[in-house]
């Protein structure tokens, strides 16, 4: 079985592996290359002072030149494994039924729960393998994105966890949505578009406040510099959110009366008149914990879907 | 007498469809059978339910005494099957479809297969996708015999191939038959085509086995007869009726006759004998009429 996996995919392995090295290597050229010329441009100390001159810009400019193509690339190492997984795992069971082959290989002499858990075995070790590979040189790659370090909410996206584990994710949504459609193309699209929006849900929602709920502050001052600050807004003493009328006048009110001479800033004015920031962010420390749950949602729904999709092999007709 | 295959009440629903209804019926070991019914009839059904590529919603399918609901690998390990359309793999060699054979079947004949294919004059290294039907025929054949199989299904193996590729791929089966004592079921349209290489039938019609039995023996116990119309009382009570065909004085009758009848011939009825075409053409009409009439 793991020859005819072999014989039968052997140029679509080939294929992605080609398109991960096609891809990953001119970036990766690129982000070896950025930090001496970062260095070199003296970008760190423009950084540093946000009142930066002429000379600054410059180097910006410079830099942007240089390596600005690599943006393109970044939506790659992000997209990719999302685009591969469903072009890989949508016609692995359905091809067989477009070209009825699924009469020829169930009849021999092996049942068809062995037939697909070994393809989906070696499927999801060669992807995650080739997964694995993008995610080890991103860290690289990025240091081309930006001439400002990544920070770790960003780099997040291209860790191996979130990128293993949406590739594996995606293999099950393209085999589970090719098993129940039996078209390669109808379960294509139905991968995308199902690994589209699960992604967004994660990102926009899960990632930021569900996996962990985020810390509550009411103040800007004591919140780590290297927090990752989800949302940051008004509300009255009950926690309910305060209009932006109120705000334009608060802040009015502070800059007219020459509040700013006596108090730090104008949140503290604010909160002697009943107005409280509240601010939700992620501390950094949690960054691994919030990589391991979702890597765990990906994969237990990865494990779950292959699961589904040999049941519905079983039970169909072939 | 060893039954290769008996269909015990089997039933297969389709969602509103009654592909298969309390079919019954039994293949003795050693024969050639031919399976014929009209489109829809279930042959196709039947035969993916007797190697668990489908599963009966009511009733079994046993091939040598074994289900393929109770155990699909001691099924599979002596049946070799042959789809419609003899699906193979496009971008595979014929040396890599002798070599899936051998890595998928714990019993397989390599240099059976491989000798099978030589014999056919089809190269080893050449591409599924290149051959002719009749070359992807006997590639597909050999498949299913590499594993020495003790039965042999084969669903529509005549259809798509011209007819001196017919012709060999008959003469191949019939000896292949002969030599290994291979029980072997094949569906077809072709009733020349049965008459001259099986000697058995099963008809289906309406998911249901019509008849089934040795086709001399069969052939032999239907006669057509004409009379004038009077006589159909006489032909009724004194054999069963299979089909008929009236005008305003004259009835036409295919009948079984289960023991001799002393015809009372020379008064305008006559009676002779039915050749295989007639006998399957009169038990499809019926099938449909009931269908239709139900």
């Amino acid at each position: 079985m793991i020859w005819l996996t072999y014989r039968q995919h052997r140029w679509e392995a080939l294929l992605t592996l080609a398109v991960i090295v096609i891809l990953g290597l001119p970036n990766l050229i690129a982000g070896l290359q950025a930090p001496s010329v970062i260095a070199a441009l003296g970008i760190p100390a423009c950084v540093a002072n946000p009142n930066f001159g002429t000379e600054c810009s410059a180097a910006f400019n410079q830099f942007g030149r240089q390596f600005g193509w690599t943006s393109y690339f970044s939506i790659l190492f992000v997209a990719l494994p999302a685009l591969v997984a469903p072009f890989l795992g949508a016609p692995l069971v359905s091809r067989e039924h477009e070209f009825r082959t699924s009469l020829l290989v169930w009849a021999q002499g092996i049942t068809r729960t062995r037939w697909l858990v070994t393809k989906i075995v070696l499927f999801a070790a060669v992807l995650a393998g080739g997964a694995w590979l993008l995610a080890a040189i991103a860290p690289i790659a990025a240091q081309a994105w930006s001439y400002r370090p990544a920070r770790w909410q960003d780099a997040f996206e291209w860790s191996p966890a979130v990128i293993v584990g949406t590739a594996l994710f995606a293999l099950a949504l393209g085999v589970f949505a090719g098993a129940l459609t039996r078209r390669a193309l109808a379960a294509m699209l139905i991968a995308l578009v199902a690994i589209a929006v699960a992604r967004g849900a994660v990102i926009s929602q899960l990632r930021p406040t569900a996996f962990i709920p985020p810390i509550v502050a009411t103040s800007h001052v004591g919140i780590p510099p290297d927090a990752w600050v989800i949302s940051s807004d008004y509300v009255d003493a009950n926690g309910n959110p305060v209009g932006i009328d109120r705000l334009i006048q608060l802040n009015n009110e502070f800059f007219r009366t020459g509040s700013r001479a006596v108090l730090v800033s104008s949140d503290d004015y604010y909160a002697q008149n009943g107005v409280f920031v509240r601010v939700k962010y992620q501390p950094r420390e949690r960054e691994g914990q919030l990589q391991g749950i979702e890597f765990t949602l990906y994969a237990g729904l990865a494990v779950a879907l292959f699961a589904a999709s040999v049941w519905l092999v079983r039970r169909r007709p072939a | 007498m060893s039954l290769a295959l008996e269909a015990v009440n089997v039933s297969k629903r389709f969602g509103r469809v009654l592909a298969l209804n309390d079919c019954s019926f039994a293949v003795p070991a050693g024969r050639i059978v031919g399976l014929v019914g009209p489109n829809g009839a279930g042959k196709t059904t039947l035969l993916h339910i007797a190697v668990g590529l489908a599963e009966p919603t009511s009733g079994r399918v046993h091939v040598f005494g074994i289900s393929a609901r109770e155990d699909v690998l001691g099924v599979l390990s002596r049946v070799g099957f042959v789809a419609q359309e003899r699906p193979l793999y496009r971008g595979f060699t014929v040396a890599d479809m002798l070599e899936l054979g051998r890595r998928l079947n714990a019993r397989w004949d390599f240099a059976y297969a491989r000798q099978r294919v030589a014999n056919a004059g089809v190269a080893l290294d050449r591409k599924i996708g290149s051959l002719s039907g009749g070359e992807r025929a006997q590639v597909a054949l050999s498949l299913a015999l590499g594993k020495r199989p003790e039965l042999l299904l084969l669903d529509e193996p005549l259809g798509g191939l011209d007819p001196l590729a017919r012709r060999s791929f008959l003469q191949e089966l019939m000896s292949t038959a002969a030599e290994s004592g291979v029980t072997v079921i094949l569906t077809s349209h072709e009733i020349a085509a049965i008459e001259r290489t099986c000697d058995y039938l099963v008809i289906l019609g309406r998911g249901r086995a019509e008849l089934a039995g040795d086709i001399d023996t069969v052939v032999g116990s239907h006669v057509a007869v004409t009379a004038p119309s009077r006589y159909e009382e006489f032909i009724r009570t004194h054999s069963a009726i299979v089909d008929t065909e009236r005008t305003e004085r004259q009835i036409s009758a295919l009948v079984r006759v289960s023991q001799a009848v002393d015809w009372p011939t020379g008064n305008g009825l006559q009676v002779r004998p039915v050749n295989l075409e007639e006998l399957v053409l009169a038990y499809l009409r019926r099938a449909r009429l009931e269908r239709t009439t139900k």
